[in-house]
């Protein structure tokens, strides 16, 4: 996908604070070739495509909103029953998605499992992006963003909207500092490079100041082990809060005290296939087979069936027990699920988003590179679609029928503003993504090398 | 042939009748429902009466409200039944119902005699004919009394000649002015006057709630009487139980206002917002920090 471009390293600036005396086991690769592997590489052709085609959904989704804009919300499917359709959705996916920072850098990291060093930062930059964009869908949520200000001029203390803006807020904060002090140690890796890349003086800016002194290793590894202690209850507030935008309302579907660990499961799962796509993507095409092993996916494999039987079981105590009392008012929402206007959507999602990638996966060699990548991506189609079932088939069952309204307020379908918007939303996420890996290292070098050097002490 | 001529009349004699008698059914389609109005008289706390017409029509085999007829309604009729004093133009409503006070200017014909008739025409329209029907009321009060016993006194009287008189046989019923209606005010629905015109009640729900005072509002009516139509009166008696309002609304609550969290939510979500920030404030501090070491390290070199 990219051109290798040959940078010559100084290799003393470098290797100078990293722990150990340098030496190499025979097979083992040398730190100018580790460096020369990791630094970020200009676009090749295929690359270019893949920004193109990203900027054309924004172009498409920015065009729509547009329309949203100059219109109101009446551009959308959205009606008086089901006043939040697939942005709402997006937002709940997004929110999940952005998890996965708090399960691989920091739960890892805080319960010593090492080998997950190359996915920390790929997993960074996924929530980094999948935060900002759900803050941005929640806007483009509101017929009238002019007025969003409001919110916090009168916003109560008491609504679970308030806390959910706090809780992302928060959470995006935390997700960027996350993935800035690890980046500290890389920036002086960049500046290093005799080559002045285009993004020199971001480099600058960013870490110049980083000389990889010991003092300066010791309060970066302070920060850093507080960040992953605070990012933990924060990620999971921000998800069990989003769920309480739901849990604390009466409705069929919504009414369940078991949405906060629902939530939480199921956004550990979704976060996980996505790093396991971005894995397989970047492994292929950034050439990173030294890096990003057999060995990573068979042990994120290992997790995701893990987090896939979580889910499963949250999944089944909140379908399961409703159905088995089925109380009248929930009658009608359980019908559409599963045999249902909704069933085809809904079953798609439970076996191809759950089932089949677990039972893949629980053997040797689904978890390899490529049926990992397709279980990744079915598991994030599916969570996505899932967020679309737990949303708008609840607003289509209220408790009091629905009369004298006119047909359209009884189904919901999305119009194409709204899905070129959420497409839209998704090409942004990754676009972000895509640039990040651009810019900075994906596989964070530092710490490569640190490991690398440390294995060949031993 | 005879038999074939005869067999052709017979068919022309069926088809023919077959035909004729078609006809007024046809014609029966084309004919105008008629107009059914109704009138009811209503008399409040004694004061002066007013009247509620109804219009409805037979559509799909059933009564249905007929909206925007338009109806006069007049005071007493002449020998050849026409309206004598016009007490207005009145236009029916989507229910098929209209109302209006007695103006006025027909004080003169209301004082001349102690029973009035009400008549209410309707005028001849593409969908309805004519139509006109009366009432007759006698002129007639209520009163309503309270004891200390908690019993509720009426007593219904008709105005003849220059006096009021007492009426025998009238029902009554006695009630307690609610949001929604009236509620009776023991087991009896109804209670018949008897010859001093009175009826009696014994005020059985206790502990209602009243105002802040406890006052409740008693109700004594006659409902759709032939002789009498409908009368009714009210009075204020301190039977209730007070109702002190819930103030609620102000006090800290989940449903609150903006600035009346609960004083635990408020201590809960700024203890985290503050130590979550805090943290965040001190990473920034941390960054700094590392950021004077590098400077000193480079004036250092």
């Amino acid at each position: 996908m990219e051109n290798s471009t040959s940078k010559v390293i100084d290799k003393n600036a470098i290797i100078a604070p990293l722990h150990g005396n340098g030496t190499k086991k025979k097979g083992a690769l040398t730190d100018e070739e580790i460096i020369s592997d990791l630094l970020p590489r200009k676009f090749g052709p295929l690359g270019m495509i893949w920004v193109g085609i990203l900027l054309c959904f924004c172009a498409v989704g920015v065009f729509a909103y547009i329309l949203q804009l100059k219109n109101g919300l009446i551009v959308t499917g959205m009606r008086d029953y089901a006043s939040w359709g697939i942005y709402i959705s997006n937002f709940v996916f997004f929110v999940a998605i952005s998890l996965v920072g708090s399960l691989i850098t920091a739960v890892l990291r805080l319960t010593g499992v090492h080998w997950a060093t190359p996915l920390t930062r790929i997993a960074e930059i996924i929530a980094v992006s999948a935060i900002t964009f759900a803050a941005i869908i929640i806007i483009v949520d509101m017929g009238r963003p002019e007025r969003f200000y409001n919110l916090f001029l009168f916003g109560r203390l008491q609504s679970p909207i308030i806390w959910d803006v706090t809780v992302i807020t928060t959470y995006f904060f935390i997700s960027l500092l996350l993935l800035y002090i690890p980046l500290l140690p890389d920036m002086k890796i960049l500046l290093a490079t005799k080559e002045k890349t285009a993004f020199f003086k971001l480099y600058k800016f960013l870490g110049s100041f980083w000389k990889g002194t010991h003092l300066q290793f010791r309060i970066s590894k302070k920060a850093i082990n507080i960040l992953c202690i605070a990012i933990v209850p924060v990620a999971f507030s921000i998800h069990t809060v989003t769920s309480w935008l739901f849990a604390t309302t009466y409705r069929p579907g919504w009414d369940s005290t078991n949405f906060g660990p629902y939530f939480i499961s199921g956004a550990f799962l979704v976060g996980s296939g996505a790093v396991t796509v971005a894995m397989y993507i970047f492994r292929k095409y950034y050439n990173l087979k030294n890096y990003i092993t057999y060995d990573h996916f068979d042990k994120m494999g290992k997790i995701v069936v893990m987090l896939g039987l979580l889910y499963l079981y949250f999944n089944v105590n909140e379908y399961l027990i409703p159905a088995f009392k089925m109380k009248k008012p929930e009658e009608g929402f359980l019908d559409s699920l599963f045999v249902g206007d909704f069933a085809p959507l809904f079953w798609s999602a439970i076996l191809g988003g759950m089932i089949i990638p677990i039972i893949v996966l629980l053997f040797k060699k689904g978890r390899h590179p490529f049926p990992m990548f397709i279980c990744g991506i079915m598991i994030v189609v599916g969570a996505w679609f899932k967020r679309y079932l737990i949303v708008t088939p609840t607003l289509l069952h209220p408790f009091l029928p629905m009369h004298n309204v006119p047909e359209s307020y009884k189904h919901y379908f999305p119009s194409w503003q709204e899905w070129a918007i959420a497409c839209g939303s998704l090409a942004g996420a990754l676009l972000i993504v895509t640039i990040f890996a651009r810019i900075f290292p994906i596989i964070p070098i530092q710490e490569t090398l640190i490991e690398q050097h440390e294995k060949a002490n031993h | 042939m005879k038999r074939q001529i005869i067999n052709i009349c017979i068919g022309a004699i069926f088809i023919l009748s077959s035909g004729l008698s078609a006809v007024p059914s046809m014609a029966q389609d084309k004919e105008k429902s008629p107009l059914k109005v109704s009138i009811s008289y209503y008399t409040s706390d004694n004061k002066l009466p007013y009247l509620i017409v109804n219009a409805k029509a037979k559509k799909d085999g059933k009564f249905q409200p007929v909206a925007g007829a338009e109806i006069k309604l007049y005071l007493d009729k002449d020998s050849t039944g026409k309206g004598i004093g016009l007490i207005g133009k009145v236009v029916t409503s989507e229910k098929g119902r209209a109302g209006t006070d007695i103006p006025p200017s027909l004080e003169k014909i209301w004082k001349s005699n102690s029973s009035h008739t009400f008549v209410a025409v309707t005028d001849k329209t593409k969908d309805y004919d004519e139509t006109s029907t009366d009432i007759t009321v006698a002129k007639s009060r209520i009163i309503i009394d309270t004891a200390d016993d908690k019993n509720v006194v009426a007593t219904v009287s008709e105005f003849k000649g220059n006096d009021w008189v007492p009426v025998k046989g009238v029902e009554v019923k006695l009630g307690i002015k609610r949001l929604c209606g009236d509620l009776q005010i023991g087991e009896e629905q109804s209670y018949t006057t008897d010859s001093l015109g009175k009826v009696k009640g014994e005020f059985k729900k206790t502990g209602i709630p009243g105002n802040k005072n406890g006052d409740i509002v008693l109700v004594a009516k006659v409902e759709d009487n032939d002789t009498y139509g409908s009368i009714r009166i009210e009075k204020t008696a301190p039977w209730g139980k007070r109702f002190l309002a819930d103030n609620d609304f102000f006090t800290r609550a989940l449903w609150g206002s903006q600035f009346h969290s609960p004083f635990w939510l408020v201590f809960m979500a700024y203890s985290i917002v503050i130590g979550v920030w805090g943290t965040i404030i001190y990473l920034i501090f941390l960054i700094l920090k590392i950021k004077k070491l590098g400077k000193q390290e480079e004036m250092l070199k």
